[in-house]
C-alpha cells in the first residue's frame, strides 16, 4: 500500500512537472468571448490583468476584476471596437482579449505573471495591486508596453515615466484635501481654532499609507495639529485603548484607510464607545460601502458610527447614474471602487477607438499613449468627476475624489472643493 | 551509487563530486545548455529560471543550516529581504559598486543572522522555530517602519547590477549574471557540505551532546551555520534586488520563509541535489498554477476565479504533506534510489 | 489614571482571546508533544463554517454544536491523517505538516468563502459594551475572556479529576510506558486532537462574531503561540496568565510605543516579549523546567 502510494506520488510528480514544461511553453494567450456570427474582426488587442484575488486585500479586488472584464466583454459582446479604419476608409472592428493573473499581492508572483504575459505581447497592462504595481512600472517603461496602476496611490510618489498611468488619485492629495474640508466643517460649526487630527490606519502593508510627508507638510502650513498616528493590528478585537488615546489627545477628525473588516471594526468600535459626536472617522471614496454594510449588519437599521449609509443611486449626477446602471448590468454591487474601475477601463478602451481611428489597425504603445494625452476623455463620471492625462502629468484623474456621507446622501467634496495638489513642485 | 567498474584509487577521486566520464559530459551539456539558453529562449522562460535560481541560493542557505545541521528556521524569506535592503541602500544611497554591495549583504544579513542565532545556544527544536518566526516578523516591523532607510511600504528602487561598466539591464544579461552567481554559490555550499565544516553540521544535527563530546565547538559551529544560512540568503536578496530593480516588504513575507522549507522538504533535506531539486519543482508548480488558474476560470466560469486561485496553497500543502508522510527523504531518495536500480539492471537486488 | 486603568482591563480582555487561543495549543503539546501551528487557521475556518451554519439553521444555537461537532470531526482527521503518520519522525516533520496543514485550511477557506471571505455574523452574543465608573468594557470580549475561564476550568478539571485526563497525562510523560501500561496512546492523540479543534471552534465563533469572518483570524494563532511560549508550554495556568499579561503589553505598546515610532509596535511587541522570554527563562513563566537545552 504504502509502496504504492510512494510510486503514485513519484510519477504525480513527474506529471507536474511534465505539464508545468508544457503549459509554460505554449501557454494560451488571452481570453476572448467568441464572436458573434456576421461580424468580422480584423484583429484583436490584448490586455494583460494583474490583480490579487486572493490575499490580504482581496477584499476589493474581485470587484476591481469584475468590473474591469464585465466593461470588456460588454464591448466585444458588440463585436469588439467599431472604429473607422484610415487605411480601408470603412468601418472596422477589433476585438480585446484579456489575459489575467492573481499575484496575492505577492511582488515576485505579479513579476512572474507580468513576464508571461508580457511574452505574448499586450498593448496594454492593468496592475492591481500595491505590491507588485512600483516594480512593474519600472518595467512597463523599459518593456514599453502602456501600465495602468490601478488602486495602487503609491505609483504616484514616483516620478512620471511616459508609459504609466496611475489611474487613482493621490493619496497625498486625497488625505491632504480631507484635512482642508475638515478645518472648514469645523470651523463652519464655530468652533475656535483649528482641529486636532489622528491617522488611524490598519497595519501591515497599508500601515504608513495615510500620512505621507507631503501631508505632513501641508497640516502645518494650515497649522493642524496632527496628535498622532494609530496602526491597529489587523486582527484586533478591542480598540477602545487606541480611541481613549486619541480622546485622551484631543483628537477631533480621524481620517483612515481601510478594508472593509477593519473599517467596519472602526465604526462598531466608535459607536460602542460612545464616541460618534467627539470623533469623526472619514474614509476614502473607495471603501466599499456595500461591503461594510454587509460586514455591519447593524448599518442598515440606521447609524452605523459617524457614517451612514451612502446612497449612490440617490446622486443626481447623470454620469454616477450611468455607472450605476452599469454596475447593475453587470450584475455586481453599487460601490465607488466598481464604478471607478469600470471607469477607468471605459477611459483604455475610448483611447485605443481614438488611436485606432488615427492609425488604423495594428497600434502600438506609442500610439495609445499619445491618445491617452490627448485630452480628457470622459468629462466626468462617478464620484471622480475630471479627467486628465497629459504629457507632463500621466495622473488620470486629479481632482479630489473625497466623498463624506451624511444624511444618506453622497456629498462630494469635490463638488465644492478643488482638491490640494501636494507634488512636489518641479 | 557510481556505475559498475568505477574504482576509487586515491582520495582525491573518492572525494570527487563529478566522477566519471559520462557525468562530466552530462555536467558540460548541461552548462553550455544553460548559457545559450538566452540565445534561443524567450523572456518568459529565462525570468523562471531567473527566479528559480535566485530562491536557489536562499533554499540551500537553510539547507546548511536546517538540513544539515539540524537547526529549523522558519524566518528566512526576512533574511532576504535584509540582504536586498542592504543592497538597495549601499548601491542607491552611497554609490557602493555592486558588486561590493554583494558581497556586503551576504556579510551583513549573515551577522543579523548571528544576532537571531544567539538563542540557538540556548534552545533548540520548536522555540528556535519560534525565534525565526520572531526574527520574520520583527524584521517585518524593520522593512516597514524604518521608513528613513527602507522606504517603508512603497520600498526602495535599486538600479540595475554594473560590473567594471558592464550594465546588466535586459533579461538576458541579468539570467547570466545570476546563473554565474548562482553557480559559485551552490559549488560553495557542496564544498561547505562535504568538509569539515559540514561533517561538523551533520554530527550536531545527530546529536549535539555527542557531537560536543567529540570536541566540536557547539557554540562556534551553530553560529556558524547561521551565519552561512543568512548569508546565502543574503547573497539571494541582492540578486533579487537588482533583478526586481525594487524592495519593498511584500516580497519577503512568511509565506515564503515556509514554502522554502517546503522545498527542502520535498526536495530532500541534507543533500544539495535535494535542494535543486524542490526549488526546481515548486518553482514549476508556482508557474503552472499562474497558468493554471485562469485556464481553469475560463473553463470553468461556475467555479470562480477565487477558487482556481486559492488552489496554489492548496496544492502546495497537498504536495508536502504527502511528501513528508510518504517520502520524508525527499525526491532525492527516489532518484538515488532510480540511479541505483537503473545501474543494477537487470539484476534486481540492491 | 482612568486612562491607564482602561488601558490595563481591556487589554486583560482582548488578551483573554489570546489564551483561549494558546488553550488548544498546550493541550496537543501537553499530550502529543507537537506544536500545531495550524490552530489560527483551524479557527478561521470554524469562523467561517459556524458563519454558515447560522445562516442556514434556524437556531443559531444549533448551528454553533454543530459546528463544534464538525471540528471535533475535523481534529479527529488531522490527527488520524497528517499528525500519526509521523510520530517518531524528527521535530521539523511535524511542525512543517502543522505548517502545511495551516495552508490547507486557508485554500479550502478561500475556496469556501470567495474573496477575502469577509462575512459579518448576525448577533449572536450582547454586543456595546459595559460601564464600570469611567472604563467602558467591551461586552463581547467580556464574553471571551468569561469563556476562556470556562475553559480553564474544564481543561484542569478533565486534566485533574477524569481518568481520560489521567491518560492524557501519563501518554505526556512518556508514550512507551503508557503504552505499556495498558493506555492506547493513538485514542488519546485522537481525543486531544478533538478537544482541542473543538476549542479552536469555540474561540474561532466567538472572536468571528464579536468583529468578523476573514483571513486575518488566522493570525491569532501567532498569538496564541507567543502566548504559550511565554505561558510555559505545557502549562494551562500559564496560559491563563500570559495572554492578558500579552494583552496589557499590547494596549502599552499601541498607545505609548506606537505614536513614538510610526506605528506596528503593538504587533512586534509580543515577539520581542517572547525572545526576551526565551533566552532568559526558555520554559516560560510556569513551565516545567525540564526543557530540552543544549
Amino acid at each position: 500500500m504504502r509502496s504504492k502510494i510512494k510510486v503514485g506520488l513519484m510519477t504525480a510528480v513527474v506529471a507536474l512537472l511534465a505539464i508545468s514544461l508544457v503549459a509554460i511553453s505554449c501557454a494560451p494567450s488571452g481570453v476572448a468571448t467568441p464572436t458573434a456570427p456576421g461580424e468580422v474582426s480584423i484583429g484583436t488587442i490584448l490586455v494583460g490583468i494583474n490583480n490579487d484575488c486572493t490575499g490580504p486585500t482581496a477584499a476589493n479586488q474581485l470587484l476591481v476584476f469584475q468590473a474591469m472584464t464585465g466593461v470588456i466583454e460588454k464591448v466585444n459582446a458588440k463585436g469588439g471596437i467599431v472604429y473607422n479604419d484610415p487605411n480601408t476608409g470603412k468601418e472596422e472592428r477589433v476585438r480585446i482579449a484579456y489575459e489575467w493573473g492573481d499575484d496575492k499581492n505577492d511582488t515576485a508572483r505579479g513579476a512572474a505573471i507580468y513576464k508571461r504575459i508580457i511574452s505574448h505581447d499586450p498593448l496594454l497592462y492593468f496592475s492591481n495591486t500595491s505590491a507588485s504595481t512600483i516594480a512593474l512600472a519600472e518595467w512597463f517603461n523599459r518593456d514599453k508596453v502602456v501600465g495602468f496602476c490601478m488602486g495602487c496611490p503609491l505609483i504616484a510618489r514616483y516620478p512620471v515615466k511616459r508609459y504609466v498611468f496611475p489611474s487613482m488619485q493621490s493619496r497625498t492629495d486625497e488625505c491632504a484635501t480631507t484635512i482642508k474640508w475638515c478645518v472648514q466643517d469645523w470651523q463652519s460649526k464655530g468652533h475656535p481654532g483649528m482641529p486636532t487630527f489622528a491617522f488611524f490606519t490598519m497595519g501591515g502593508a497599508f500601515g504608513e499609507s495615510s500620512i505621507e510627508p507631503g501631508v505632513e507638510a501641508y497640516a502645518k502650513s494650515l497649522g493642524v495639529k496632527i496628535a498622532g498616528k494609530w496602526i491597529f493590528d489587523p486582527r484586533a478585537t478591542d480598540l477602545s485603548t487606541e480611541f481613549q488615546a486619541m480622546v485622551g489627545a484631543g483628537v477631533n477628525y480621524t481620517y483612515g484607510n481601510f478594508v472593509p473588516p477593519q473599517f467596519a471594526l472602526v465604526c462598531k468600535e466608535q459607536r460602542r464607545l460612545g464616541l460618534e459626536d467627539a470623533i469623526k472617522v472619514i474614509t476614502d471614496s473607495n471603501a466599499m460601502w456595500a461591503k461594510l454594510w454587509e460586514l455591519a449588519p447593524e448599518a442598515s437599521q440606521g447609524k452605523l458610527g459617524n457614517v451612514e449609509r451612502p446612497d449612490v443611486t440617490e446622486v443626481s449626477i447623470p454620469e454616477v447614474k450611468r455607472y450605476v446602471e452599469l454596475l447593475k448590468n453587470l450584475e455586481l454591487p453599487v460601490d465607488g471602487i466598481g464604478m471607478f474601475t469600470a471607469g477607468h477601463t471605459e477611459i483604455a478602451i475610448d483611447a485605443m477607438k481614438k488611436a485606432l481611428e488615427t492609425k488604423g489597425y495594428p497600434i502600438s504603445a506609442d500610439d495609445l499613449v499619445e491618445a491617452l494625452e490627448r485630452g480628457p476623455l470622459l468629462q466626468a463620471w462617478g464620484p471622480h468627476p475630471k479627467v486628465y492625462a497629459t504629457p507632463e502629468d500621466h495622473m488620470l484623474s486629479r481632482e479630489c475624489a473625497m466623498a463624506k456621507v451624511s444624511g444618506a446622501k453622497y456629498v462630494i467634496i469635490s463638488d465644492w472643493m478643488e482638491m490640494v495638489d501636494t507634488r512636489p513642485t518641479k | 551509487m557510481l556505475p559498475c567498474g568505477t574504482r576509487s584509487f586515491h582520495y582525491e577521486e573518492d572525494i570527487a563530486i563529478v566522477r566519471t566520464r559520462a557525468q562530466w559530459g552530462m555536467l558540460i551539456a548541461f552548462l553550455i545548455i544553460l548559457f545559450t539558453l538566452p540565445l534561443y529562449g524567450n523572456v518568459y522562460i529565462l525570468s523562471i529560471l531567473s527566479m528559480a535560481a535566485i530562491v536557489l541560493i536562499a533554499v540551500q542557505g537553510l539547507n546548511l543550516l536546517t538540513g544539515y545541521c539540524g537547526q529549523l528556521s522558519v524566518g528566512q524569506a526576512a533574511f532576504v529581504g535584509v540582504g536586498a535592503y542592504i543592497t538597495a541602500i549601499l548601491t542607491t544611497r552611497f554609490g557602493v559598486p555592486w558588486l561590493a554591495a554583494l558581497i556586503s549583504a551576504g556579510l551583513g544579513a549573515g551577522l543579523v543572522g548571528i544576532i537571531f542565532g544567539l538563542p540557538a545556544l540556548k534552545i533548540k527544536g520548536f522555540y528556535l522555530a519560534m525565534t525565526t518566526l520572531a526574527a520574520q516578523f520583527i524584521l517585518d516591523w524593520c522593512f516597514l517602519h524604518l521608513r528613513e532607510w527602507t522606504g517603508g511600504v512603497s520600498g526602495l528602487g535599486v538600479d540595475n547590477a554594473s560590473i567594471g561598466g558592464i550594465v546588466f539591464a535586459s533579461e538576458q544579461s541579468k539570467y547570466y549574471l545570476i546563473m554565474i552567481i548562482t553557480f559559485v554559490m551552490v559549488f560553495f555550499a557542496k564544498n561547505i557540505a562535504r568538509t569539515r565544516v559540514g561533517r561538523a553540521f551533520v554530527a550536531i544535527k545527530d546529536n549535539d551532546l555527542a557531537a560536543n563530546v567529540m570536541g566540536i565547538n557547539l557554540r562556534f559551529y551553530k553560529l556558524l551555520a547561521f551565519f552561512l544560512c543568512c548569508g546565502f540568503a543574503g547573497v539571494a536578496g541582492s540578486l533579487l534586488a537588482q533583478y526586481m530593480n525594487l524592495v519593498n516588504p511584500a516580497q519577503f513575507s512568511l509565506g515564503d520563509s515556509i514554502l522554502y522549507l517546503g522545498m527542502l522538504v520535498v526536495g530532500g533535506m541534507g543533500s544539495i541535489t535535494g535542494g535543486i531539486f524542490g526549488t526546481v519543482f515548486f518553482q514549476l508548480l508556482s508557474t503552472l498554477t499562474l497558468v493554471l488558474s485562469p485556464l481553469l476560470y475560463a473553463v470553468f466560469p461556475g467555479l470562480g476565479m477565487v477558487a482556481s486561485s486559492a488552489m496554489t496553497v492548496f496544492f502546495y500543502a497537498i504536495i508536502i504533506m504527502l511528501f513528508l508522510i510518504f517520502e520524508p527523504r525527499g525526491i532525492n531518495h527516489v532518484w538515488l534510489a532510480f540511479k541505483g536500480s537503473y545501474r543494477l539492471y537487470p539484476f534486481a537486488y540492491q | 489614571m482612568t486612562n491607564v486603568i482602561s488601558m490595563i482591563v481591556s487589554g486583560v480582555l482582548t488578551g483573554g482571546v489570546y489564551s483561549l487561543v494558546g488553550m488548544g495549543i498546550v493541550l496537543i503539546y501537553k499530550a502529543t508533544g507537537v506544536i500545531n501551528f495550524a490552530q489560527g487557521a483551524m479557527l478561521m475556518l470554524a469562523a467561517l463554517v459556524g458563519y454558515g451554519l447560522v445562516i442556514i439553521l434556524p437556531s443559531p444555537w444549533v448551528a454553533i454544536l454543530l459546528t463544534l461537532i464538525i471540528f471535533g470531526f475535523v481534529g479527529y482527521l488531522a490527527e488520524r491523517f497528517c499528525l500519526r503518520p509521523l510520530i517518531g519522525q524528527p521535530l521539523l516533520s511535524s511542525v512543517v505538516v502543522t505548517l502545511a496543514l495551516s495552508w490547507l485550511i486557508e485554500g479550502i477557506f478561500v475556496m469556501g468563502s470567495g474573496s477575502g471571505g469577509e462575512r459579518g455574523y448576525p448577533p449572536l452574543l450582547p454586543t456595546g459594551s459595559l460601564e464600570v465608573g469611567n472604563i467602558t468594557l467591551s461586552m463581547s470580549n467580556l464574553v471571551n475572556f468569561a469563556i476562556a475561564i470556562v475553559l480553564f476550568l474544564a481543561f484542569t478539571a478533565l486534566f485533574r479529576y477524569s481518568k481520560m485526563g489521567l491518560a492524557m497525562r501519563a501518554v505526556a510523560e512518556d508514550h512507551e510506558v503508557s503504552q505499556s501500561l495498558g493506555i492506547s496512546v493513538k485514542s488519546v492523540f485522537s481525543q486531544v486532537w478533538i478537544i482541542s479543534m473543538i476549542a479552536a471552534a469555540v474561540s474561532g465563533i466567538l472572536i468571528g462574531s464579536a468583529t468578523c469572518v476573514s483571513v486575518g483570524l488566522q493570525g491569532l494563532g501567532w498569538k496564541g503561540l507567543i502566548v504559550v511560549i511565554v505561558g510555559g508550554l505545557n502549562s494551562i495556568i500559564g496560559c491563563i496568565v500570559a495572554g492578558p499579561l500579552i494583552g496589557i503589553l499590547e494596549s502599552f505598546a499601541g498607545v505609548y510605543v506606537d505614536p513614538l515610532v510610526g506605528g506596528g509596535m503593538k504587533e512586534t511587541v509580543p515577539f520581542i516579549l517572547m525572545l526576551l522570554v526565551m533566552i532568559f527563562r526558555p520554559y516560560g513563566l510556569f513551565g516545567l523546567k525540564r526543557i530540552e537545552r543544549v
